[in-house]
């Protein structure tokens, strides 16, 4: 008893052990955070707040002059799912205490949120500032910046020679350039945005999505719906037929066969990628060979097309203002760098599958009910018989030996006891 | 604007332990090994009792090229040596300027780093899957360099070559 007690006991102290170290350590009501940095940072490295490209919020950004910009992400528990820190000595290190009584022996932090810091492309912290012009025009560097070097934060970065450096070379990719006296002038290009983006997009999808990306926008898109289980249940055979007719009508034609060749599959996938960027074939081919052991229902090329729609979506939902974003859809799907067409004739016709499903799956429920209700009479009908044939073998059971006895006594030849209690004219007549 | 210093009462490593619990609460506390002792069972699953309650623990590692840090805000300013970061690239023509417009660094400082982090389960395996923490560290990691990296690194210098 005592042992358990002791237990909880430690955990309740500290709130009181705190109080004296308060002074030491203010921080009781600020407590520490938790990061994942980059290794090997400049020493000049510093955190600074800009404004966010899709919300206009002001944002912490983790720039060294070396290695370019970083970008928290905090990183949180859902707020249902009950979370907090403790921070425990490291194994081994046990030994060695003393030097900081707050945090090599245990520190409790309630909040849990780990903030990481990954590479940050400058090119999304530039869109804003180019993207607001209503018409864009030739302008130098500087001007571009004009506005930005207005705020403090932008004004110290651009001090620095590389984050100049780095952001004309941003620049470079997304605008359009000329050259006036010895002075390149740039001009803001959606095109180039786009391809940017596109090629950006590819990265991404190169090196496989994301395996939890993968399962809800991928392998879940994709999904047919279970067309033989259905089959089993429905008992509506007749429709069977119909259900298939569009699904294979849209299809290709080497879709016959779901195996995938090899051969078929970088034809396929050529033919809808080469429409944009014809050197992008060989490594959507490899991420073709990828998805083969991933086993996704569809047709060649589809989920490679799905993949970077994917992505796509979650460069531009993240880091583009609803207005950029809207501007480059219709710019998307006037140019057609990329052709989605397969994609969503395929989405469209799985959409079609499922909601005929839906509509069988509710008339197979109809049936099953009407079938259950039949089943059910039959079953009462049994019920009742069952019921009769026991009542019978306990009335059977319950008699006595006398009468059991009087069975066996032939009674054939003997008068019905009850003829002795007729009524007379009956007897008469 | 912060900096981030290594701070003079640097505790070393820890371990960051995700607790599948809420505790309201800032500040120290005994983790020493009574309380808070992990297991490592036989086939590899690591273990811990809190509170008399069973823990399954996954560890989740930082990736490579970065540093697990924790992080103590302060209020104290931040003196450069050099007074500023531009002195060290000699780009200082409106030096009357930077005296208005220098915003002050405020220190960070660094009390800890790490290199794991434990997310913990309370009777059960964390769903590595589903987990905010493994897909954030994991996956986001790699994800988030693919997107941002600029391309004169990889392909599209290829592209711009041919």
């Amino acid at each position: 008893m005592a042992r358990i007690r002791s237990k909880p006991a430690p955990k309740e102290a500290p709130p009181e052990s705190t109080v004296p170290k308060k002074c030491l350590q203010p921080s009781v009501s600020d407590p520490p955070k938790l990061f994942i940095l980059p290794k090997n940072v400049s020493s000049d490295s510093r955190i600074v707040s800009l404004q966010n490209p899709a919300t206009n919020a002001g944002n912490r950004y983790f720039f060294c002059p070396d290695r370019g910009f970083y970008e928290f992400t905090r990183i949180a528990a859902p707020k249902n799912d009950a979370r907090s820190w403790l921070l425990t000595p490291h194994l081994g290190k046990d030994l060695k205490e003393g030097e900081n009584p707050s945090l090599s022996d245990g520190y409790i932090a309630s909040n849990p949120d780990l903030f990481v810091a990954t590479p940050y492309d400058p090119l999304f912290m530039l869109l804003p500032i180019l993207a607001s012009k209503s018409k864009p025009m030739f302008l130098s560097l500087d001007d571009h910046l004009e506005h930005a070097s207005s705020i403090i934060q932008w004004k110290e970065l651009l001090d620095l020679p590389s984050v100049r450096g780095l952001l004309t070379k941003r620049m470079e990719a997304i605008c359009d350039i000329t050259d006036l006296r010895d002075e390149k002038m740039y001009r803001f290009s959606e095109n180039k945005l786009v391809n940017e983006l596109i090629s950006k997009a590819k990265r991404m999808t190169n090196a496989g999505l994301p395996a939890s990306m993968e399962e809800h926008f991928v392998r879940r898109a994709l999904e047919k719906p279970l067309m033989s289980v259905m089959r089993e249940d429905s008992g509506a055979s007749v429709q069977r037929g119909d259900t298939e007719t569009p699904f294979s009508k849209n299809r290709d034609s080497q879709t016959v066969s779901e195996s995938t060749n090899d051969s078929q599959q970088s034809i396929n996938s050529n033919t809808t990628v080469s429409t944009s960027v014809t050197s992008v074939s060989s490594d959507s081919e490899r991420v073709q060979s990828v998805d083969a052991n991933a086993e996704i229902d569809a047709p060649e090329g589809i989920p490679q097309l799905l993949r970077l729609r994917t992505a796509l979506d979650f460069i531009s939902s993240l880091y583009l203002s609803k207005e950029l974003k809207n501007q480059l859809a219709s710019i998307m799907k006037e140019t057609r760098p990329i052709d989605f067409q397969p994609l969503e004739t395929h989405l469209d016709s799985l959409a079609k599958i499922r909601s005929e499903v839906q509509a069988l799956r509710s008339i197979s429920d109809n049936i099953n009910k009407k079938r259950r209700m039949a089943d059910d009479e039959v079953a009462e009908e049994q019920a009742e018989k069952k019921r009769k044939l026991e009542e019978e073998e306990k009335k059977k059971k319950t008699e006595s030996r006398a009468i059991k006895n009087l069975k066996r006594v032939d009674t054939s030849g003997m008068k019905k006891l009850s003829s002795f209690f007729t009524k007379a004219p009956a007897k008469a007549a | 604007m912060l900096t981030i210093q290594q701070s003079k009462t640097h505790a070393g490593k820890c371990t960051p332990n995700v607790l599948p619990c809420r505790i309201n609460h800032n500040g120290p506390v005994n983790a020493s090994e009574r309380y808070w002792k992990v297991e490592t069972q036989q086939d590899g699953k690591q273990i811990t009792y809190f509170r008399g309650r069973k823990l399954e623990g996954h560890t989740v590692r930082v990736p490579e090229g970065y540093q697990g840090a924790v992080i103590q805000p302060t209020n104290k300013i931040y003196s450069d040596p050099s007074r500023n970061i531009s002195a060290l690239y000699g780009d200082m023509e409106d030096g009357e300027n930077d005296d208005i417009l220098r915003i002050e660094v405020k220190v960070a400082e660094q009390v800890a780093s790490f290199d794991e982090i434990m997310v913990w389960g309370h009777e059960a395996f964390p769903d590595t899957t589903e987990d905010a923490y493994v897909k954030g560290v994991d996956e986001w990691v790699s994800f988030a360099s693919a997107l941002h990296s600029t391309s004169d690194e990889s392909e599209s210098k290829e592209k711009n070559s041919s």
